[in-house]
């Protein structure tokens, strides 16, 4: 990395890059009571090797990072760069203070929290599954690639990303955070997603294999069902068994009259 | 041997990645199964097999501590059963497609079963996360690698133990299929059409809950024209 756009100096590319890998097993210790703190110690410690050569200075820095914390998986690498950068300005009595890196942890997890599950989670990957299913309709399992290229592909970009954003603009990143760029293209996900699992139910529930036959009729009946019990908020698994139920009394009972 | 070992590895891996990471989503249902369909040499079954899952369970997010049904482990372990099932006991196609239900029905106990376990895995790691914290506070010297090594690993080992007791306990209960009347598999056959009903709802519901109906029925619309286009 150029000097002259990188100011911040102590942290090399290797260590950047050991951090982002580590990024990956963020959630390994995940706990209840303290969600990711190990993890987010474990992903910060090749800037503790590098920052406190002091094993009383790496001890007192492991301690401070293992209390509470709690963010999105996807988007840590963003609190991780700029933690970094500002351990950094500390160390370099540079205006910024142990509590304002404790502050801005536990202010900066819980929005990475809901931008990045609402992204992530409710956007990108039922997204990628709709458009993986679309193609799998004539191209099988290259469907499921193309899922897992949709989804990964972004994250991993993302994650470099806002690890370096994070690092070069320290507490300055949480307008990362309200990218207009991010919230543009959970709307269109959400838009195409919708549209397009829409159209895959209802052109496969009404798969001219099956043509008007009870089958059809009987699934499209199984699916109103279904969803008056989902309006409900009954469980998934409940449901699930319920309409298996009643799917193979009324299959019995048609078998037996088209005897 | 080489594929019960194989299958065991990939076990401990969808339950890694689900819960541990990288989260690279190799663990949703539609990707775990299309892989246990290759290995089985049926890849077809094992793609329909994860959308049936992947639609059953798409709003099921690993969303911070919410305690979730392991549906990754759970489509995994059927599957898997499901699989093992039709190459010991050489189903016919009637029989594999009927085996489809009791496969399905399996999986929601797995899962139950994979949330029981996660919780206690989470317990666990949050006493290795208390104990290092209380060595740090008094002054002794911790890895923090070797203790998220740790957790990482336990995902693993728990996936492989899911695998070890629950895929023969499967074969057992779905090559029961075998024994079924053949009214009663007539009818298993027509339940695992019937049960798309109720996959393509739980998806559907999934984007309505987001208040975007619009977009649903805009592809509703689409659906239906399609479907008359080609029917004509």
């Amino acid at each position: 990395m150029d000097a002259a756009v990188f100011p911040i100096r102590r942290l090399d590319f290797r260590d950047l890059f050991n951090i982002y890998l580590r990024s990956y097993f963020f959630q390994g210790s995940f706990s209840i009571k303290s969600r990711q703190n190990m993890g987010f110690a474990f992903c910060l410690e090749p800037a503790g090797r590098k920052l406190f050569k002091n094993p009383i200075d790496r001890k007192a820095f492991q301690l401070r990072h293992t209390e509470f914390f709690n963010g999105n998986p996807f988007m840590i690498t963003l609190v991780l760069g700029a933690v970094s950068h500002m351990e950094e300005r500390v160390l370099d009595d540079d205006g910024l203070s142990l509590e304002d890196i404790s502050r801005f942890k536990t202010a900066v997890g819980k929005a990475t929290g809901a931008v990045g599950d609402r992204f992530f989670w409710r956007t990108l990957r039922p997204f990628g599954l709709v458009m993986g299913l679309l193609l799998s309709i004539s191209y099988d399992i290259w469907g499921v690639a193309l899922f897992l290229a949709i989804f990964n592909i972004p994250t991993m970009y993302l994650r470099w990303y806002w690890l370096y954003k994070g690092y070069m603009l320290g507490p300055k990143v949480v307008l990362e955070l309200k990218n207009p760029n991010l919230d543009r293209a959970s709307q269109t996900m959400e838009i195409f997603g919708g549209v397009f699992l829409a159209f895959l139910s209802v052109a496969f529930l009404s798969n001219k294999e099956y043509g008007f036959s009870w089958i059809s009729a009987g699934t499209g009946g199984i699916f109103g069902l279904s969803i008056i019990l989902f309006k409900l908020k009954k469980s998934h698994s409940v449901i699930f068994v319920i309409c298996t139920g009643i799917a193979f009394i009324v299959s019995l009972i048609v078998n037996a009259s088209l005897r | 041997m080489e594929a019960a070992a194989l299958l065991l590895f990939v076990a401990g891996i969808v339950a890694m990645d689900t819960s541990s990471g990288p989260q690279c989503l190799i663990s949703e249902p539609v990707v775990s199964c299309t892989i246990l369909g290759i290995l089985f040499g049926n890849p077809e079954m094992g793609l329909k097999m994860g959308v049936l899952f992947q639609l059953l369970w798409l709003g099921y997010m690993p969303l911070g501590a919410v305690r979730l049904t392991d549906g990754n482990m759970g489509a995994f372990i059927a599957v898997a059963s499901m699989l093992s099932a039709s190459v010991l006991f050489g189903f016919g196609s009637d029989q594999l497609l009927a085996a489809e239900v009791p496969s399905m029905l399996y999986a929601v106990l797995v899962a139950h079963i994979g949330m029981l376990m996660t919780t206690g895995l989470r317990k666990l790691n949050r006493i290795r996360n208390d104990t290092v914290r209380a060595q740090l506070a008094g002054g002794e010297t911790v890895s923090i690698t070797s203790t998220q090594l740790k957790g990482i690993a336990s995902s693993f080992i728990r996936g492989l133990l899911m695998a070890v007791f629950l895929i023969p306990a499967g074969i057992l209960l779905i090559g029961f299929i075998r024994y079924i009347p053949p009214a009663a598999l007539t009818a298993l056959v027509f339940t695992s059409l019937l049960i798309w009903g109720t996959v393509a709802a739980s998806a559907m519901i999934f984007f309505w809950l987001k208040g975007r109906k619009r977009n649903l029925i805009l592809g509703s619309i689409g659906g239906f024209v399609w479907m008359l286009l080609f029917s004509l």
